[in-house]
């Protein structure tokens, strides 16, 4: 039964095309178009990745380049490829780096979603394709994030399924998307000033407020503070992933 | 100093009550300046380029001599001019045991021949300037492992970080700066290529 | 063809009016300290000027900043030059006592709300030191009021989870000061109890006192009501509302009564540092039972006196000072009165020892039986 499951192709879930409504929006543009793509069902869980490690010696924790992965990565398994029993194997892999969570989709024949359509799929409730302006959904966002730790610590996986029949995008970990280093700008007319003051970063301050659609989508401030913080090498306990096609 | 910096973040409480001061830059893992050595080689990335003589180079063949880097793009108007700017400064300050490197972060419309023509009409020619093109996701990967953020707004546009970062033999990040090269960059800069000298 | 930068226009108006600022400061400082050797904002002549500062002062050696959870305060500064001084503060996320059976998850600075007390001395070099514990799930910064530079040092500061950065900066003016977390959303982070308080001293030092407590006012916000048990979490709709669910000193309902009152005996001199975190509501600062002698408003360096109430703006500071003289309890109260009756804005100072008759005495009431 195990073993089947751990062989079994992740399950992708067909995106319609659509819109959404960015954080940021860039050159005026209030919605972004987003094609039709496939997206995990569900995150990468730990006994994935250790499969994917095994067959894949260069991302064991113990011969990864540093370049590609900083000193935390896979550092809460019990061994280089030993995922352990203290937390579940379908709980979600963390402390993976971005380009080990590239390499393992790449490996599936897939890739990592953009951040576009991420937040697209992220912006469904359980009952609506675009709960993004829904208090009510919002809310039970933040409850899920202010509870993650408490909820992380139960054995079994959460399985909270939106609108497209998508999994567990806000209720277990972070998730890396492929353009994750997307600059956080001010749109195009409020840009147009001289050089000089480009060069000063003091503005990202500022601008990358001035940008912002909806001051009140706290939701998407905190996935946009933590994209803000990490490189390509960065591992987290509290961030995983998630592949699309 | 203080009325402007309260002023700049007055601004992004007010109209968003956002990212306040949280910015885009990569968050520090090490002290702020960066001025530690990271552990990590960039050339380890082990991407292959072109440069603006159309030659293939491998990141492997910049080991030796240390390199500033900067990621532009040639039809770029306003800030990677004054980032050429002070790289030139850099060029000034240090002799030729330091490299100077310039990333397209639009490799499909900067080809090589672009890359030398932007080379010659901005004066870096010489040996001691590379300027490299590749495929749209090494130049990714190079952005993403130096924490250059930058998207693409209009077909001529794109946002990005303006970010100088200082390089060793080995191709280790041993400072980063935003902006204006400070002094503590050019003396970074100098001992770096003072050590490259004497080795 | 148009490139495209990170300066808004408002900042560009930020900037030119930062940079008139500057030059008016330079001239009037020029101006007004021409022969004048000791710079300082309130000369003899009682006309403030303005200062662009300076630090000339040599730094000499170094010490760990002792830290202090609230109401305690760290010991006060007996050195007589600048030093450095080494920071070492610790974001951490973790589930705290809001109320009796009501349980919140903060983000604290230190493992607290309100954060770890910092002292240090004007001129002091100050090498911040802030490290995010692995287990938190955002990362966090810190902007301290107290600091000359970008965002407070929020800029230089953004920290992953397990991750460290480092900044200094000079002390440069003297007072009380509010730090707390900038990372966007920044009203969130301070809503769930990002915030504490860093105390400039004087290079003169400050009057000598028997007690130095550290009180720090905020609000929250919960999805339940107020008393609700279980674990509550932050309902934003309210904070935009301004309707807090709390308003509490120092991180919870009851961290200043019963066992956990401040304690003084009469006839002894009592220093409260004083903070409002907001997020949203100023606070009118009220003793119960006592008249503040000194108050040093806004956490600046002019003392009012003989003050009943003070206004703590959020994000603001209050020194104040009082002698105690009748033993009893002393009722720490935003006078804001709803606030201390029904949302928590209360704490208790225990003064006990001997009264003064002359000050107050009871002659006939409710209270006093067969007199």
């Amino acid at each position: 039964m195990i073993r089947l499951a751990a062989l079994a192709l992740p399950l992708l879930v067909q995106i319609p095309a659509g819109s959404y409504r960015p954080l940021y929006s860039t050159a005026g543009e209030a919605r972004v178009a987003v094609a039709t793509f496939r997206m995990d069902r569900d995150y990468v869980s730990r006994r994935s990745f250790a499969a994917f490690v095994v067959a894949h010696p260069a991302w064991r924790r113990d011969s990864v380049r540093r370049v590609f992965a900083d000193e935390g990565y896979l550092a809460n398994w019990a061994g280089p490829l030993d995922a352990g029993t203290a937390t579940s194997p379908e709980r979600p892999v963390t402390q993976v780096s971005w380009f080990a969570a590239r390499a393992y989709c790449a490996a599936q024949g897939s890739r990592l979603p953009t951040v576009d359509e991420w937040e697209y799929v992220a912006a469904a409730s359980a009952t609506q394709r675009d709960a993004s302006s829904d208090p009510a959904f919002r809310q039970h966002v933040l409850a899920l994030y202010a509870t993650r730790a408490a909820r992380a610590a139960d054995a079994g996986p959460v399985h909270e399924r939106n609108a497209y029949g998508v999994r567990d995008l806000h209720g277990a970990v972070w998730e890396w998307t492929l353009d994750f280093n997307s600059v956080v700008v001010g749109d195009d007319s409020r840009a147009s000033g001289s050089g000089a003051n480009a060069r000063d970063n003091h503005l990202y301050c500022a601008s990358a407020a001035l940008g912002a659609t909806d001051p009140s989508n706290y939701p998407a401030f905190l996935r946009s503070a933590v994209r803000a913080g990490l490189t390509a090498r960065t591992t987290m306990a509290s961030l995983g992933f998630r592949c699309a096609a | 100093m203080r009325v402007f910096s309260i002023a700049a973040c007055a601004a992004g409480l007010l109209f968003a009550g956002a990212p306040a001061c949280s910015r885009p830059e990569p968050a520090a893992r090490t002290p702020a300046a960066a001025a530690a050595t990271q552990s990590f080689s960039v050339y380890d990335l082990g991407s292959t380029w072109r440069d603006q003589s159309g030659a293939t180079r491998s990141l492997d063949s910049f080991r030796g001599r240390p390199q500033v880097v900067a990621m532009i793009y040639t039809r770029c108007t306003s800030t990677c001019p004054l980032a050429i700017v002070e790289l030139k400064r850099l060029e000034a300050a240090t002799d030729s045991s330091m490299g100077l490197l310039l990333v397209t972060l639009d490799p499909d419309a900067d080809t090589p021949q672009v890359l030398a023509q932007y080379a010659r009409e901005h004066g870096m020619t010489g040996p001691r300037w590379t300027l490299l093109s590749g495929s749209a996701s090494d130049v990714r990967d190079l952005a993403a492992t130096l924490g250059i953020r930058y998207r693409r707004l209009t077909p001529d546009d794109i946002a990005h970080s303006n970010l100088l970062t200082l390089l060793n033999a080995q191709g280790h990040v041993t400072r980063q700066h935003a902006g204006l090269a400070d002094d503590g960059l050019i003396s970074a800069a100098q001992s770096l290529a003072s050590t490259a000298r004497t080795r | 063809m148009k490139h495209t930068t990170t300066s808004p226009i408002p900042i560009i108006a930020a900037r030119t009016i930062g940079a008139i600022a500057i030059a008016t400061a330079m001239v009037l400082a020029t101006a007004s300290l021409t022969g004048c050797a000791n710079a300082d904002a309130t000369p003899a002549s009682g006309r403030a000027v303005v200062l662009v500062r300076t630090t000339t002062e040599a730094i000499e050696g170094q010490e760990v900043a002792v830290l202090t959870d609230a109401p305690n305060v760290p010991p006060p500064i007996t050195r007589t030059h600048p030093t450095k001084v080494i920071v070492n503060l610790q974001t951490s996320e973790k589930t705290m006592r809001l109320a009796d059976s009501v349980e919140y998850t903060m983000w604290t600075f230190g493992g607290s709300v309100p954060g770890k007390f910092i002292r240090v001395r004007e001129g002091d070099l100050v090498e911040m030191h802030l490290t995010n514990a692995a287990n938190s799930t955002m990362p966090h910064n810190i902007d301290l009021h107290a600091v000359t530079g970008p965002g407070g040092g929020a800029k230089a500061s953004l920290t992953l989870p397990g991750g460290e950065s480092v900044f200094t900066f000079t002390a440069m003016n003297p007072g009380l000061f509010v730090y707390h977390c900038a990372t966007s959303p920044v009203p969130m982070h301070m809503a769930n109890g990002m915030y504490g308080m860093i105390l400039v001293e004087p290079k003169a030092g400050m009057a000598e006192v028997d007690h130095e407590y550290y009180v720090m006012q905020s609000e929250f916000y919960t999805h339940g009501k107020f008393g609700e048990h279980g674990l509550q979490t932050l309902d934003m709709e309210k904070g935009i509302e301004e309707r807090p669910t709390y308003v509490v000193f120092n991180g919870s309902v009851g961290a200043l009564t019963g066992d956990k009152a401040l304690q003084a005996k009469a006839g002894e001199r009592v220093r409260l540092f004083v903070g409002d975190a907001g997020p949203n509501l100023t606070s009118s600062f009220h003793v119960i039972g006592e008249i503040f002698d000194n108050v040093y408003a806004e956490g600046g360096s002019v003392a009012n006196h003989n003050v009943q109430t003070t206004m703590i703006p959020a994000g603001g500071a209050t020194i104040v000072e009082f002698g105690v003289e009748q033993p009893g309890d002393l009722i720490l109260v935003d006078h804001s009165i709803f606030r201390a009756f029904n949302q928590g804005a209360l704490g208790i100072l225990h003064v006990t020892g001997d009264g003064n008759a002359k000050i107050f005495a009871v002659k006939k009431g409710l209270g006093v039986v067969g007199q």
